[in-house]
């Protein structure tokens, strides 16, 4: 399943390149791109994964730039 | 961003009224006032960031060199550091949202509604909802919502959204309406001819999105530099602060410290990381500007490298339309000729045989037609109005003796004979298109070496063709297949790290744009065998757009060159500096976060950048 989601008031393009690293070591995950100036990120990952894999790049992406507004398109 | 403005210029209160005062502890409880309200948030994070394992972060670094010279006793220092760290990161932020919205505003070619027509009545709604067969209605300064075609009135068409195209376009009854072109003038009604996911402005957005996940080697350079960049610097920092001062006599541990918190104030690659991805997204944008789509980074990057294009002849040079350019008669009436051949090729559908029906213009009696004969790899025998009528090429001629007058310029010939007397000849070419002889030009221009083309017709057709435009290397009679095989042929022959690249118009070229080093597909939209094969998909069918993408391609490389150098060199210059001793931290801190900001500003000029009209 591919999943694009936009990460809302991104200011450091080296923290994504970290996020990005971080969320495709996740369990299932299968790729991940993104990109810094339309602000998007694209997971595709094992169906049956997919809710906690949501979670946990919530808490990834929170922990590099708190102010990041994370949501599905 | 204004409140974190208004903590600096607070924060810049106390740090100047600090110099003011005598009192040294009082002047050091300012500092650390002032330290407080412009850099708190950043040590908090850091202090959250160490918790989670992430010690090189860029919040961590800074907290640990404006502290470190708060220890070794140069607070002002340290609080210069803060000051300018987070001066920088709000300028980089706005240039940032700044390009963000010139990369926003660039795709906002997105409708947001269409209007459609049901049971007389209009209904407003999302794109996405329309379907197949249904009739929408465009009012004028309206955007286009989904690929149609007009069924009532007549408008002008502004296209300059997709294709660069500053002209507007005339469309009537029976026009195709691209999606995201602006209907200018008139009002319309026109039948959806493909739901919105598949739609031209849907899959020109998709592509221009997804072209950032294929990256160019200079990004993937860029982000393993930033990798190791990183920790090497702190290694050295360390080094430097501990290994002088117990090897070195008189060393003392403030001084080499010091020098090592301005490795520590560079440490951040961000100049890099953001700048050089910018660089080519705003290439990757200008070129769609410009209706030229370029599927990834790795393809701009490619073609500034180009040594050879080759090109397809009919469709890519030519404009594929093939017209009646000469009819030669040996008699009278050239007009009679044309009838006869009409006449005689009136049940075939060949391209030819379609030609010589559009010159003649009347409507052909098919009573008057019997007895038709087709003779294959020649021509056709058929009685016309009770006269035994022959059409075909030389080799027609020659089964049935007749002797035929001979043209030699490219271009297929009829010739017809009326009861076994020779009558003359008709002449059918292809026409290049208007701008091709100038993309030619500007190529040869800009230095590719090897202008080739490559064509399934005659070589006399071929020829001809490459004499008007200049090019001089042409391969003729090739099958779709040969012409895969060409290209192989032409890779092995070009030097070593340099690009080949192929224009065709996609219909039988697919396997050919694959192969290509980079494969261009021209006029795109029509073909999706054609984008999916392509590298580069050319929104009109102009070959002009080859040259001005290669332009586009060097300048875009130029720019993320330009910012390599500088934000490295600059980095290093500082590193040298204060392994010296020769320069201080606050100087460091805003060399450092301006680097960042002219780079960010010099990136958008990949994006805004023209390639001149030609010459």
């Amino acid at each position: 399943m591919k999943k694009t989601y936009r990460l809302k008031g991104l200011d450091c393009a080296n923290c994504l390149e970290k996020m990005e690293r971080k969320i495709s070591k996740l369990k299932g995950v299968k790729n991940v791109t993104s990109n810094f100036f339309t602000e998007k990120m694209v997971i595709e990952a094992d169906d049956v994964f997919m809710a906690e894999i949501e979670e946990e790049a919530a808490k990834i992406i929170k922990k590099h730039e708190p102010q990041v507004v994370f949501e599905e398109v | 961003m204004k409140k974190l403005m208004v903590r600096l210029i607070v924060s810049a209160v106390f740090f100047a009224s600090a110099f003011m005062i005598n009192n040294s502890q009082i002047k050091l409880i300012m500092y650390a006032i002032s330290y407080v309200i412009a850099g708190g948030d950043v040590v908090k994070r850091a202090l959250d960031n160490i918790k989670e394992g992430e010690v090189f972060d860029e919040n961590f670094l800074m907290s640990l060199a404006s502290i470190g010279a708060f220890l070794i006793g140069e607070a002002p220092e340290g609080v210069a550091v803060m000051l300018f760290y987070q001066l920088g990161e709000m300028f980089q932020s706005y240039a940032v949202g700044q390009s963000r919205k010139s990369i926003s505003n660039l795709m906002d070619i997105r409708p947001d509604y269409a209007n459609l027509l049901r049971d007389g009545e209009i209904v407003t709604l999302s794109p996405e909802e329309v379907q197949i067969g249904d009739i929408i209605q465009i009012k004028a300064g309206e955007k286009i919502p989904l690929d149609s075609i007009v069924t009532e009135g007549n408008s002008m068409l502004d296209t300059s959204a997709l294709t660069g195209e500053s002209l507007p376009r005339e469309v009537t009854v029976g026009s195709e309406l691209l999606s995201g072109c602006i209907n200018m003038s008139g009002l319309l009604y026109a039948k959806v001819t493909r739901p919105y996911n598949e739609s031209t402005v849907n899959k020109i957005l998709e592509l221009v999105e997804n072209a950032s996940s294929r990256k160019s080697k200079s990004e993937k350079f860029i982000t393993k530099f930033a990798r190791y960049y990183t920790p090497t610097v702190v290694a050295i920092a360390a080094l430097l602060a501990f290994i002088p001062p117990l090897v070195i006599k008189d060393a003392t541990f403030s001084e080499w410290i010091y020098r090592s918190l301005a490795f520590l104030v560079v440490s951040c690659p961000c100049a890099l990381v953001i700048s050089v991805p910018l660089s080519f997204f705003g290439g990757i944008g200008g070129a769609s500007k410009n209706g030229i789509l370029v599927k990834g980074g790795n393809f701009l990057e490619a073609m500034a490298k180009t040594e050879t294009v080759v090109f397809d002849k009919t469709g890519t040079l030519t404009k594929g339309v093939f017209k009646v350019q000469k009819i030669h008669s040996v008699k009278d009436d050239p007009r009679e000729l044309l009838k006869l051949a009409a006449y005689a090729e009136n049940y075939s559908n060949h391209p030819i045989s379609l030609s010589l029906k559009e010159a003649y213009k009347e409507e052909i009696d098919s009573h008057k037609i019997s007895d038709v004969e087709e003779i294959p790899g020649h021509g056709i025998s058929a009685l016309v109005e009770n006269v035994r009528v022959l059409a075909g090429n030389d080799k027609l001629m020659e089964m049935f003796g007749i002797p035929y007058d001979k043209e030699t310029s490219g271009g297929t010939v009829v010739h017809v004979a009326a009861d076994g007397q020779y009558a003359g000849y008709i002449l059918i070419a292809d026409q290049t298109k208007e701008d091709a002889a100038q993309a030619v030009r500007a190529l040869k221009d800009q230095n590719i070496k090897d202008i080739v083309m490559l064509t399934g017709d005659s070589e006399s057709a071929g020829i001809t063709t490459a004499k008007e435009l200049g090019i001089n290397k042409v391969y003729a009679r090739l099958l779709p297949a040969d012409k895969v095989e060409k290209v192989e042929e032409l890779i092995s022959q070009k030097s070593g790290k340099s690009v080949l690249m192929f224009a065709g118009d996609g219909i039988n070229d697919a396997p050919v744009l694959a192969r290509a080093d980079v494969g261009v597909a021209m006029g795109g939209l029509g073909s999706d065998a054609a984008i999916e094969a392509a590298d580069v998909v050319i929104m009109t069918d102009e070959p002009s757009k080859i040259p001005a993408a290669i332009k586009i391609s060097k300048n875009t490389i130029k720019i993320a060159y330009q910012n390599i150098i500088f934000a490295i060199s600059v980095k290093v210059l500082i590193l040298i500096l204060s392994t010296f001793g020769l320069t201080s931290l606050w100087a460091a801190v805003f060399a450092d976060v301006g680097v960042a900001f002219i780079a960010v500003l010099n990136a958008m000029r990949a994006l805004t950048y023209k390639p001149l009209p030609l010459s």
